[in-house]
Formats: structure tokens, sequence, C-alpha cells
């Protein structure tokens, strides 16, 4: 894969996007800015995503909406306990006509996979998604079938300790680029959501404002960001930091590094620049890093989360300041 | 005012301020029709350096013109060509003749009596100290824009006056620290037009450096120039730290007599060493006092003058007097007087210098400008003149009139002293007395006594000491010679003071004077007799009382002594114990007791020096500003907390400055705005930033400035 170093054109193009499938996003889900900037960077980060909440809090909405903001192929998997995983990849049917199998896709042959209640379903049916998250293709009956692409899972899930669920475990947490918690609106979003909904489908009102082959480029352009030598020490820091507390079990891996890199790299080119600044990784640092830790007894002991856990770690990190290097002496 | 015009008036301003720091000279020579030249060069120079910054907005260039021009006129006016003419054309032999004229300068300041006249080598010296203080100045308080540490500088003309504890004029010191105050406070209100607008534009800032190299060369002026000053040895060898109260390097009596001084330091420094046919002679007297002011005494004026060659004494004496004379032979080391010690006794003198007699103070002048230093001379002198029967004769002259000879000052009583309680003590203390020579006795013997302490160290009072030591009873010689001398006047006796010296110690075939043998004593009037000297300061620290005023029942070890203080019993050759005024107080300052003072005045401006060179090395750190890193430290350094923690990213650092720090205006929001993209750009994208360093210096100076502004602001309305 070969990045380039994006022009100013595509980076207006990457920002024009975000605007826009931001603006769609606000006509159904008001008071979600956080929520939406995250999705948004996760989306050209060609991540995956796990929305978090309570159930009723507009999960499932933002994801639809998001699917239909992008014209993309979206399928839906409304995971429950008899889930099968070939319900999920698709399944191979004898064609007597024909004397041969046929594949019949499943529903995760979609550019935008919406996974509602993820961990109803057993372990078994959420390995087969979450290996074609990681694998970006699905293996049937022996063959390997690549997924569309741009290729994103929007998964939801209940909060664990609900009735009926089958939580995620770490290491397929890992495999979701961001957790973001949607959380309650508020007091003047909420009487707003009672006006949108008033009578009609809000998200009948929402339209396709790019294709995924915008999406594709999207993707390209945001690879080319130039994350700095400060910028990387900086978010290495604060990785490290979360391995090094007491308040965290567990602390954020390398692979966290890379992915909070490359959500920060979409979250710059969501701005219009072309590099990453200490801030964009500041802003997703919790979003990337909170579902992969694990809070020390003591810290959940004092009821700490680990967002905040991760957010006192982010403010005692230093943002280093930068030398340019010296050029080598030449001759 | 518009951006620069405040230069135009700052520069009159400091050349106002070096003019006026010209009296701090006053101590040292004596002020005449030199100034004019000195003032118009000062005027000159100041004139050239401000149309010059008319002409070019360079900071340095008009400067440099100032001084070019100044030493211009130096040259013409104070250095004669060759052939004695006018040098309007420097040549490369005037750095040779301008040598020359220093050298002058210092030779004749080595051999001169404070306050000295000015000769024209010595004019010409101090007009180029003042020229090259008004160029370092000026490039510092106007060139740089450091006008407030340049008043550090303009402290260096009255640093002679402050370590010689002159009394400084107070009206051009205010006069001066006014015109500084103005250039302070023009230069901060032009500060913003300036070079902070300069800096923006892409121009350098002002180098600290120089700045830094103004102090320095201030220090250099300084330290080469204090010893000249002083009448030190000169350039060329390392300077030697000279007694501030003279000229000359030589000793001098203080003659600023002030009750509530304390005696403060002694010196065993030789000053005088003589042999006598008659033993040791008990005083050598040089000055006369007759005005006292309740704490100060005054100097005779000094009247008709004569070169005289008889019998030197205030009375018309039979020269039969001298048939037996006692003779002494004095050579003065080191002490610089204008009045010959001479023992007090009617007397002849042989010098090898002409001189003049002052029979109404009983003064010897010399008119060299060197004044007794390195003098040689010999003294006839009726040792036993003055008996107790002589003065007791003299008893009746008096009913006779015999006073209405001396003139009234010698009766004067200033009204601030309580004359009839002074009065009351000294009738108290003379009830019985048959004659003049009885009641100066009782006075002498009441003083002596007991009840009276020996001490070095006064507290100063108001406006009447002699009341405030006639209830303390502390004092040292001086308060001891003063309140006789009040006290007999009270009794309508004539009397007065006299400074000098004790006479010494014996050593070999010699007696050698100290300069902790400087001693004052009272001095009453016979008619018929003369001025005759009576000893009231306690034995312990004079010794003996006059022959003729002796009391026969007892001597000194009738009464329990205090003893001597601690400093005085640590000095080594103390017998007798003496007693000396201080350089401040009236006495003599030589090389050791003066060096606390230059070393103190010398540290204290090589600390100033160091403080100003640290403070200006963190503010050119500031300033040198090489990259955005240096440019957002420098900015960090300036808000302090208000900059945010570090873990603030330059965005969110800006968003905390506007939002928690001061109040900052549009013009200073912006600069941040603008410091914290290139600090972005440099740190985090491919292409840098291309803001150029002078501007990125400029943007946190203006940041940085206008937090100060804010808090000074805030500060204001809090007070209000």
């Amino acid at each position: 894969m070969t990045t380039t170093v994006p022009s100013a054109q595509q980076l207006a193009d990457v920002a024009r996007l975000a605007q826009e499938v931001r603006a769609q996003l606000d006509t159904v889900l008001s008071g979600l800015d956080d929520a939406v900037d995250a999705t948004l960077a996760t989306v050209l980060a060609e991540g995956h995503l796990l929305l978090e909440d309570v159930p009723g809090v507009g999960k499932t909405t933002l994801a639809r909406a998001l699917g239909r903001a992008l014209d993309a192929s979206v399928g839906r998997i409304q995971f429950t306990p008899d889930l099968l995983p070939s319900d999920v990849t698709g399944v191979s049917v004898f064609r007597s006509d024909e004397h041969r199998f046929e594949f019949r896709p499943g529903p995760v042959f979609a550019n935008i996979v919406v996974a509602d209640e993820i961990n109803r379903a057993s372990p078994k049916t959420q390995a087969a998604l979450l290996e074609s998250m990681q694998e970006r293709s699905v293996t049937v009956d022996g063959e390997t079938r690549a997924l569309p692409a741009p290729f994103l899972v929007i998964a939801t899930q209940n909060p664990i300790d609900m009735e009926g669920t089958y939580p995620l475990p770490e290491a397929q947490r890992d495999r979701f680029m961001t957790r973001i918690a949607v959380g309650y609106p508020t007091s003047a979003d909420e009487v707003a959501m009672l006006d949108a909904h008033d009578g009609h489908d809000p998200l009948a009102d929402v339209h396709p404002v790019a294709t995924a082959a915008d999406l594709e480029r999207a993707i390209a352009t945001v690879r080319g960001i130039y994350g700095a030598p400060a910028v990387k020490q900086y978010l290495v820091d604060v990785v490290r930091a979360t391995r090094a507390t007491a308040e965290l079990r567990l602390g954020a891996s390398p692979r966290s590094s890379l992915q909070l890199l490359a959500a920060a790299k979409a979250r710059a080119a969501m701005h219009g620049r072309d590099h990453v600044l200490p801030d964009d990784v500041k802003a997703l640092a919790v979003p990337v890093l909170a579902h992969r830790v694990i809070p020390s007894a003591q810290a959940r002991g004092a009821n700490r989360t680990a967002e905040a856990v991760i957010e006192d770690v982010i403010a005692q990190v230093a943002v280093p300041a930068a030398r340019s290097p010296e050029p080598l002496a030449r001759g | 005012m518009s951006a620069g015009r405040w230069r135009l008036l700052a520069t009159p301003l400091m050349a106002v301020a070096v003019g006026l720091g010209l009296a701090g000279l006053s101590g040292l020579v004596s002020f005449g029709a030199w100034l004019w030249p000195v003032a118009a060069i000062l005027a000159a120079t100041a004139a050239v350096i401000t149309l010059a910054r008319l002409a070019t907005a360079r900071p340095f260039l008009p400067t440099v013109a100032g001084a070019l021009a100044g030493t211009w006129l130096l040259t013409v006016t104070y250095i004669p060509a060759d052939d004695g003419g006018t040098r309007w054309i420097p040549g490369p032999g005037t750095p040779a003749a301008a040598l020359v004229v220093l050298r002058d300068a210092i030779a004749y300041a080595e051999v001169t009596v404070a306050p000295a006249a000015v000769v024209p080598a010595l004019a010409g010296t101090i007009v180029a100290g003042a020229v090259a203080l008004l160029v370092v100045v000026d490039a510092m308080a106007v060139g740089a824009g450091f006008a407030a540490s340049a008043g550090f500088i303009l402290l260096v003309p009255w640093l002679p006056a402050l370590t010689l504890e002159r009394r400084i004029p107070t009206l051009a010191l205010a006069g001066a620290l006014a015109a500084w105050l103005a250039v302070v406070a023009l230069s901060r209100r032009g500060e913003h037009g300036t070079w902070h607008a300069r800096a923006r534009e892409g121009a350098a800032p002002a180098p600290a450096g120089i700045a830094a190299a103004a102090i320095a060369a201030t220090v250099a002026i300084g330290l080469a120039a204090a010893p000249l000053a002083i009448g030190g040895p000169g350039w060329g060898q390392i300077p030697r730290l000279t007694l501030p109260a003279s000229l000359g390097g030589a000793s001098r009596l203080d003659l600023e007599i002030d009750l509530r001084d304390s005696l403060t330091s002694r010196s065993s420094e030789p000053v005088l060493a003589y042999s006598s046919t008659g033993g040791r002679v008990d005083v050598l007297r040089a000055y006369s006092f007759s005005f006292f002011d309740g704490t100060r005494w005054d100097r005779d004026p000094e009247g008709a003058t004569v070169p005289a060659n008889g019998i030197l004494w205030s009375e018309q004496v039979p020269s039969s007097v001298l048939d037996s004379p006692t003779t002494v032979s004095v050579s003065i080391g080191a002490l610089a007087e204008t009045r010959v010690p001479v023992p007090s006794a009617p007397r002849t003198l042989v010098a090898g210098v002409e001189w003049r007699y002052d029979s109404s103070t009983d003064e010897i002048v010399v008119d060299r400008p060197e004044g007794t230093q390195g003098l040689s001379y010999t003294v006839r002198m009726a040792s036993d003149f003055t008996t107790e029967e002589a003065l007791r004769a003299a008893d009746a002259l008096i009913d006779e009139g015999g006073d209405d000879r001396v003139p009234d000052r010698y009766l004067e009583l200033n009204e601030r002293i309580d004359i009839a309680s002074v009065r009351a003590v000294a009738e108290a203390q003379t009830t019985g007395a048959a004659d003049r020579y009885e009641a100066a006795r009782m006075l002498q013997e009441y003083l002596r006594g007991p009840r009276f302490t020996y001490d070095t160290d006064v507290t100063p009072t108001g406006d009447d000491a002699v009341s405030t030591f006639l209830e303390e009873r502390r004092g040292y010689c001086v308060q001891f010679a003063t309140a006789m001398v009040v006290m007999a006047r009270t009794l309508d006796i004539p009397a007065r003071m006299a400074v000098g010296f004790l006479g010494g110690v014996e050593d070999g075939e010699r007696y050698v004077v100290r300069g902790r043998d400087a001693h004052a004593w009272p001095e009453l009037y016979f008619p018929g007799h003369g001025w005759v000297r009576f000893e009231p300061t306690p034995a312990v620290q004079t010794g003996l009382r006059p022959e003729y005023a002796s009391v026969e029942q007892t001597d000194s070890q009738a009464f329990p002594f205090q003893e001597p203080n601690a400093r005085s019993t640590v000095l080594p050759d103390r017998q007798p114990q003496v007693d000396q005024p201080d350089e401040t107080s009236g006495g003599t300052a030589e090389e050791q007791a003066g060096f606390p003072w230059l070393a103190a005045g010398g540290a204290g401006l090589l600390a100033v020096a160091a403080g100003a060179a640290i403070w200006l090395r963190r503010r050119a750190r500031a300033d040198e500003v090489e990259d955005p890193e240096d440019a957002w430290a420098a900015l960090r350094r300036g808000l302090g907390e208000r900059a945010g923690d570090p873990s603030l990213t330059p965005a969110e650092t800006e968003a905390w400055i506007v939002g928690e720090g001061p109040e900052l205006g549009d013009e200073a929001r912006e600069a941040l705005g603008s410091l914290r993209a290139a600090v972005e750009d440099h740190r985090y994208s491919p292409r840098g930033t291309d803001a150029a360093p002078a501007a990125l210096a400029a943007w946190a100076d203006t940041v940085v400035e206008a937090a100060k502004e804010a808090d000074r602001a805030a500060h204001a309305r809090a007070r209000s």
C-alpha cells in the first residue's frame, strides 16, 4: 500500500465529506457531536466502531443514519442468542437445476455492516463476525471471499452487565478501533428529538451524500496524512503511560498505538490538515484506548472508569517540544 | 506620542541628568567658570545625537555621531596643539596629547586638597567623563531601550558624594532623578510604537548585548575614574584604594563636625612626626571653629591674614617670651591640611613654603595646592607661657573690658540651644569660682568627672545636642569640647573650639602622631593672655590635663574610669589613649579607614552590574529566537503559570491563555494565534513554518507585554 502526500484538493474533499455526513447525522441525532466526530474518524481510518450504551439512546439510529448518508451497501444483523455464524457470513446452497453449490452471501457482504446488540449472540457467532472484521474476507466451505471495500462494522452493544449478554472478550474488543458511549442527550436535545420524530421517521430525511468510491478515496487520503516525530512521540508517551499507571491492570497494546495514530490522521484530515496535531491524539485517546484497558481492582474500588483513568493519564503527559532534527553534516 | 518621537526628547533629558550629576563632585572640586564649556559641550553632544536621530532610524548611529562630536569638541577645547594653538583637526598625535592632559590632571589631583580649584586639564578630564557618560547612557536608554537600567549608570557621578558622605546638593539630585524618570516614562509610552513594531516588520530587536556592553563600559569607567577622582595612583597601576575624604591620597581632618555623628573608625596610620627639645607637646592645633548651631560646627571665617615672621599669637606678647624656647621640628607625611598644625603657645614658624597667619583664628594658612602634605617646618615656642598665675592675672583686664577685643561670634549662642538650662548647669558647677580661671577649671572637672562616660557611639538627637549631652552624659571629644564651649559662653566667657592633634607617642627620638590622635578641644579667652586650651574629655581617652589646669589633690586614678570601648582596646600602640573624631564627624580619615567605604561602594556597583548582567542575559536569551520553539518557550516563560501546564497542546495553551489568562487585546490575541500556528507548523507539519525569527520574537514579546500590561491594569483596578 503506498501513501502519497495528500493535495490540498484531496484534503478539502475529505473535510467536505466529513462535513456533509455530519450534517446528515445531525438531522437524526442532535447533541452527539463528540460521538459523531469519533464515528467519522473511525470510518475514515478504516476502523470498526463499537457503540456501547444503555438501550434507547440512539446507537442503532446513528449506525443506520451513517449507512444511509454514505451511499453504500448496508448489511444489518440483529444478533440474538440463536444466531448462527452462517447467518452472518452466508451459506452455500445446492442448486439442483445447475447441480452445484451456490454461495448465498450473508449480511456481512456489505460496505457497512450494522451489528445490533452484538453481545447477545453466542461467542461462536461473535467470532465469525470478528474474524471477518480482522481479515476483511470470509471463508466458507474452504473458499475465501473478499469483502467489499470499504468495509466497516458498526456494532452496538448494551453494557456488559445487562441480562442475557455474552460479553466480548478483550481480544475481540481490541478489533474495534473505537468504542463510543453515546450517552443521554441534554434536555434541549431531547426536546428537539421529540420534535424531529413527531409524525415521521427522521431517518427518511437522511440523504446519501457520498458514494463508496468517495469514501474509498477519502480513506486513501487519510493514509497519507503526516505524523510528525513529535506527535508519534507524544502518542507513544500516552500509550506507555497507560501501562505504567497503577489504576490499570492492563494497559493499551501496541496495536492500539497504531489505531490511535490512524484515527488521529483521520481527524486531522477531517479538519483539512495534512498533518496530525497532538490535539487529534488527545481527542481520540479515550474512544480508542478506553475499551482496551482493564481498570485495576483499586480503580474499580474507587469507582473509577477506564475513561476517567485515561483522561487523567493524558493530563499528566507533557506535550513534547520538538527541535527540528539537525540535518546531517554533508561531505 | 508617535513612534520614536520620545527619543528626540530623551537625549536632552539624559544630558540634563548627566550635567546635574556633576553636582555630585561638589566635595571634590570647586565650581566656577569652567562649568560653562562643560555645559556647552554636553549640550552640543546631545544636540548632535538628537539631530542624527531625526535623520536616521538606526538605533545606535546617532550615539556614535554624538560620541564623535563630543570627542572633537573636547579636543578643540582642552587639548592644545603642539605649537600651543587650537587643535582644530585631530591628528595622529592627538591621543598622545590627550594622554599628556590626562596625566597632568592625575598629577594635579594627586597633590590637590579638596575641593580643588579646577585647572583646564582637570576640567577636560571631567568633561571627557561627562561626555562618555552621556554617550553610554544614551546608547542604553534610547538606543537599546533600557531606560530604567540606565538609571544605574546615571548614579556614577554621584558615587564620590555618596561614598564620601558629602552633603549631596538635593536640588541637583532631584533634577537628575526627574530627568531620568521622565525618560523612563517617555520610553514606556513610546514602546509599542518603536522597536516592537520594527521587530514585527522583520528588523532584529535591539541587541541586548549592546546594553550589557554599556553596563560593562560604565563599570570600567567607574573603576578607572574613581581612583582618578579621589586622587589615586592613576592608570597603569593596580588601583590602590585610598581614603575617600581627600584628594591626593592623603589624610585630612574632617571639618564637618556634627555632634549627632558617632565616632566610627580610627586610624593608626602616622600623619606627622616631630622632634622636640622640650618633650612631648600637648597639642598641635590647626583649625578654629566658632559657629555652633546646636548640632553642627562651622569654621571661623578667614580674617585678615598677613605674611608674618614675628611671634605668632593672638595677643601682643613681648619677644622675651621666646628667650628660652622649645624647638619643635615637624615633618608632615600624608596629611593634606590647609592649615599648619602648630603647638598652642606663642611661637615662630620657619617653613620652606609661603604661609600667612590669621591672628583672629590663630590659624596658619599655607597656600599650596597640596596643602601641608610633605611639609617640614620648625616651630620655636614658649612652652611655659600659660600658667595659673598668668591666667588669674587676666581677671583684672576682664573688668576693664578686655573681652571687647574678641569678635561677638565667640559669645554667640544659637537659639536652638536651651540656653537657660545649660546656663543653670554651668552656674551650678562654677559656684564659688573666684575668677575666670577657676570657673574654667571647674567646668573642665565637671565634664571629666565620673558622671560622664566616654563613648564613641552617640545616638542622633534633635536640634540641641548640648542639652542632650548634658542629660545623657555620653560622648567623645567633640561632645565634651562643645559642651564646655557652650557652657563657657553662657557664663559670658568667650570660647571657641579648636581642632588638631594630640601630641602623639614617643618613638625613639621622635614623637609620632597618628590619625587617631586627631582631637577637638575648647579654647577659652583670657584678655591680655590669649586663647587657652582646656581638656574636658575624660582622661581615659585624652591623657592628662594641661599643666596650668591640673588639679593638685587628685589625678585620674581617683575616678572610676569607664573602660574604653572594645574597638579601641584592640588597637595596637594606643598609649596614651587618645580621642579622634572619625572622618564623618570631625577627625582624620586615611587609607585604611577609607577602604571599607570605597570597597562597599565598589562592591555595590559590581553587584548592581552583575544583577543587570544577569537580567540582561535572561532578557537576551528570550530575545535569541531562532525557531518557534524559542519563541514559544519565551512566551511560556513570560506568562509563567498562566500559560497552563505542559500537558496542554499549543492549541489548548492558546485557548487556556485566552480563556483563563490575563485580558489580552486583539493585537496580542492575534499575535498569540500566529505564534501558536507557527509552533504547530514547526513541530507537526511536514513543511515546517516560514515565519521569520524576528516575527516570532515579536509575537511572543507582544503577548508577554500585553499580559504584563493587563496585570498592571488589574492591579490598578484592585487598588482603586
